[in-house]
């Protein structure tokens, strides 16, 4: 006989599992941003003035006798890959730089300083890249580590059953690297080892930008036994052999992984003995852990933002990001340029960012980020002036916004930029200011990135994280016609000449710069973009801890120039 | 009895069938494309095909099920999206020990509070002892833990500086969320004891037992007890399941690498392997929990046969 609990059994246990599928289902939320890494700019640039930390220099303190530090990995479980080849998110990134090291770096300016490699050479035609090896490069097994193993590194970052998602953008330009892509070849024909310490690289074509490409961990060297040993298994500790300043001394999975000064390190000796990184995926309990000693970074979330700003320790950095508004030039009425310089001016850039974003958005009116190569501060924007929209609508054709055609703006809900509903909100209200009636579209993250991608979405608000700090990431890339990347297909044969002349004009950066500088305003004052800020982020770093400079990047918004000159003083 | 457990089983086994046909369903159906989302905000079309057939995701929607299907019955519920190339099983190791450990000593401690004051508060009901325990017990059942928690590391964490305000493994780490995960059940189990031992306490078998002259204690704990303890039985079970999947809210907050955690991420970062396993581990616990209560019930109740 079946008791009557049975009955209640069927219908509780699909309910539950039902309600828990729509729920977990049903969750959307954002992904890390999986834009890839500046670099250093390949060619020196006057990089702006970061705003620069409230830390007063301390006059050398006492080192504390427990030299271990706390920097928590935020807003995540567990590092997405700790693999050099497919790290491609700011949270494996993080991992990576301290494990694995390559031939060249960036410096706090983004500039292009050696690393394995101590110099390069580039031939006259900007084809072929010499690299020389330091004759002292370990793995952090004690095994040295020679041109061979970066070739091997290239190579298998390009292998199809590697799966990485950031080999084409990063590698891409290597002569051959598309025969390994495609499965075709085994290794790339323009990866050659002329000696243990000399590498060369052929390229397919003279681009000014390519340092910058090479910085990132693409290229960074792993070490093939351990890789082969390991079915490239990169969760194992005993995978993770690089040449980097800090070694994997244990990993939990999912809450904390400790590393240990690599004692083979080319760079010198560390005075710290211990890099604990607890992964927290709440940036408020970040912020908490902090506020109790149990970190000694954090990020500010917004609610924290109005006390954390009066602190002494607190940091902000530039996060090489811009946060724009893309228009579809064919798109009625965005064909208007008098409606579009409209929209332009009605926008008040600086009441966004102190009012929405508490200071989280620099208001910027050019394409390029402050804080990189090619930041262009005069360049000729929209101011915002009531009047003058007003004033542009009326001549369009529309008085008042009567007459204007329906304007949708779609912007992702989720995703790597914060509080993008209450921004374009904002915006909404600015532009009825005007007359100017616009409907919000909000999306999922995802289902935005392939409207995106689709460039199905006339009217966009969007951001655009730097993979490389070089004004070809953003000037070439994203309004360059015909590419999949150009999400309102912008097209204009002047604009397209000129950034193609200046992607490849190597030798001469005053020219190059002023060929982007003289596109960024054509684009501008096409408004094929309205720009509105650049990403801040904002850190809370203890005192105590000495070595660190807040830098503009899309990761971890603070760096240590020299690992050997981190150290904790006594708190 | 034995056949009772065959033919449950046989049953659960095709509401797991119809569990995962749905969740296979729903993760292909949604708009959401994880090959996109893998790529990021960096499009590329010929990446993007190359992934696609990686995953196998170019394969029309009845293969990709049979596959699907056919990794599962050896056991393999395939890689993650987001962690790229893990194993979900993997990942899922390391959350469920965490869960188990934090939800279970969070139960026993609901039990071993809940029902004697449940008790007490029936004994001594309407006394100022019954009133003061069931408001004490109301505000641990009406204050939500997205509250609760911020005081708590508030007050413990960042002011007294007693706890540790994230993490997991050693005692003090536990404190906090044990306690905050036993605050809402202690009050359940209190109020429904109560309140169903003041039912059971009316009826005819507790008056002739004690006009036997059994002492108060025996009638109290042997009689009224046992039988006030089925509908417990019947509530735990759903609770002991969900220990399993861990508590989200209290894992998010409180940065405890468990399951809840995980789930969290993984329906935040579209992994769907992970959510689908999840959600199947979550019907196994919840088939068995209930296959063990109906059984307890025979244990509890000598009427109750199945």
């Amino acid at each position: 006989m079946l008791s009557p609990t049975n009955r209640r059994f069927n219908w509780m246990g699909v309910l539950v599992i039902v309600s828990l599928i729509a729920v977990l289902v049903g969750s959307c939320a954002a992904p890390p941003q999986p834009t890839p890494e500046p670099t250093k700019a390949v060619i020196a640039a006057t990089p702006t003035a970061a705003p620069s930390p409230t830390k007063p220099p301390a006059p050398t303190p006492t080192p504390a006798p427990k030299q271990v530090l706390i920097f928590p990995n935020i807003g995540i479980t567990e590092p997405p890959t700790t693999d050099p080849a497919l790290a491609g998110d700011g949270n494996s990134v993080e991992v990576v730089s301290l494990v694995y090291s390559g031939l060249v770096k960036q410096d706090k300016d983004l500039r292009p300083v050696p690393d394995a490699a101590t110099k390069w050479e580039v031939s006259k035609d900007g084809l072929v890249y010499t690299f020389y090896l330091r004759n002292d490069i370990k793995f952090s097994d004690g095994t040295p580590c020679t041109a061979e193993d970066f070739a091997y590194s290239i190579n298998r970052t390009l292998n199809p059953a590697t799966k990485s998602r950031q080999a084409k953008a990063y590698l891409g330009i290597i002569a051959g690297a598309t025969d390994v892509l495609e499965g075709k070849a085994a290794t790339a024909s323009g990866v050659k080892v002329l000696d243990p310490l000399k590498l060369q690289i052929t390229l397919t074509k003279p681009i000014s930008f390519f340092l910058d490409t090479f910085y990132f961990t693409t290229s960074a060297a792993v070490k093939r036994a351990a890789v082969e040993a390991n079915k490239g298994d990169f969760t194992k500790v005993e995978t993770n052999i690089g040449t980097g300043p800090f070694m994997i001394k244990s990993w939990v999975h999912g809450a904390e992984m400790v590393l240990v000064p690599n004692p083979y390190w080319y760079g010198g000796k560390l005075q710290l003995a211990e890099y604990r990184m607890p992964f927290v995926k709440d940036a408020a309990t970040a912020y908490k852990m902090y506020l109790t000693d149990e970190a000694h970074l954090t990020t500010v979330p917004s609610d924290n933002i109005a006390e954390a700003e009066k602190q002494p320790d607190f940091v902000r950095a530039p996060r090489l990001r811009v946060a724009t508004l893309v228009l579809n030039l064919k798109h009625p009425p965005l064909d208007n340029p008098k409606v579009r310089q409209a929209l332009a001016h009605a926008l008040d850039r600086a009441t966004i960012d102190n009012v929405v974003l508490r200071g989280q958005l620099a208001p910027i009116k050019g394409i390029i980020p402050p804080g990189m190569m090619g930041y262009n501060p005069n360049i000729k924007g929209y101011n915002y002036d009531l009047n003058k929209a007003k004033q542009l609508l009326a001549e369009a054709g529309y008085p008042g916004g009567k007459g204007l055609p329906p304007l949708t703006l779609s912007y992702p809900t989720g995703g790597p930029d914060p509080e993008t509903t209450r921004t374009v909100t904002a915006m909404q209200q600015m532009w009825k200011e005007v007359g100017i009636e616009v409907k919000l579209n909000g999306m999922e993250f995802g289902a935005f990135l392939k409207a995106r991608n689709d460039h199905t979405l006339p009217f966009i608000y969007t951001g655009w994280g730097a993979d490389w700090p070089h004004p070809q990431n953003y000037l070439s890339l994203l309004l360059h016609s015909g590419l999949p990347t150009n999400w309102c297909e912008y097209s204009n044969p002047k604009y397209d000449q000129l950034v193609d002349q200046a992607d490849v004009t190597f030798a001469d950066e005053k020219k190059q710069l002023a060929l982007y500088a003289e596109a960024e305003q054509m684009a501008i004052s096409d408004v094929a973009w309205i720009p509105i800020g650049s990403h801040v982020r904002m850190y809370r770093l203890k005192p105590y801890v000495h070595g660190f400079v807040p830098y503009p990047s899309w990761m971890l918004g603070v760096m240590a120039p020299d690992w050997t000159k981190v150290y904790l003083s006594a708190h | 009895m034995i056949q009772f457990i065959i033919k449950r089983l046989f049953s659960t086994v095709f509401i797991l069938w119809g569990v995962v046909t749905i969740i296979f369903l729903l993760s292909h159906l949604v708009p959401v494309d994880p090959v996109t989302m893998m790529l990021g905000e960096r499009y590329d079309q010929a990446v993007y095909e190359q992934l696609r057939h990686s995953y196998g995701f170019d394969q029309p929607l009845w293969q990709q099920y049979i596959n699907y299907m056919w990794q599962l019955l050896h056991g393999d519920f395939g890689k993650s999206y987001h962690y790229i190339e893990r194993p979900v099983a993997d990942i899922l190791r390391s959350g469920v020990p965490i869960s188990l450990q934090l939800g279970g000593l969070a139960i026993l401690l609901e039990l071993i509070i809940g029902i004697p004051s449940g008790v007490l508060s029936a004994i001594k009901q309407n006394t100022w002892i019954d009133r003061m325990n069931m408001g004490v017990m109301m505000i641990l059942y009406s204050v939500p833990n997205f509250v609760l928690i911020p005081i708590c590391m508030l007050v413990f964490g960042v002011q007294l500086r007693w706890l540790p305000v994230a993490g997991w493994g050693s005692a003090p780490h536990m404190v906090m969320p044990v306690a905050v995960y036993t605050a809402l059940g202690t009050a359940f189990y209190a109020r429904l004891t109560r309140s169903t031992m003041l039912e059971v306490m009316r009826e005819d078998y507790i008056r002739t037992a004690r006009s036997k002259g059994l002492p108060e204690r025996m009638v109290i704990y042997g009689h009224a007890l046992r039988n006030a303890l089925i509908p417990l039985v019947s509530a735990l079970s759903p609770s002991l399941a969900f220990i399993v999947t861990g508590a989200f809210i209290i894992e998010s907050m409180f940065n405890i690498p468990g399951i809840g955690y995980i789930a969290i991420q993984a329906s935040q970062m579209n992994d769907y392997p992970v959510v689908a396993a999840l959600t199947l581990i979550l019907a196994v616990a919840v088939a068995l929990m209930n296959m063990i209560a109906d059984i307890l019930y025979t244990v509890i109740d000598p009427r109750i046969r199945l």
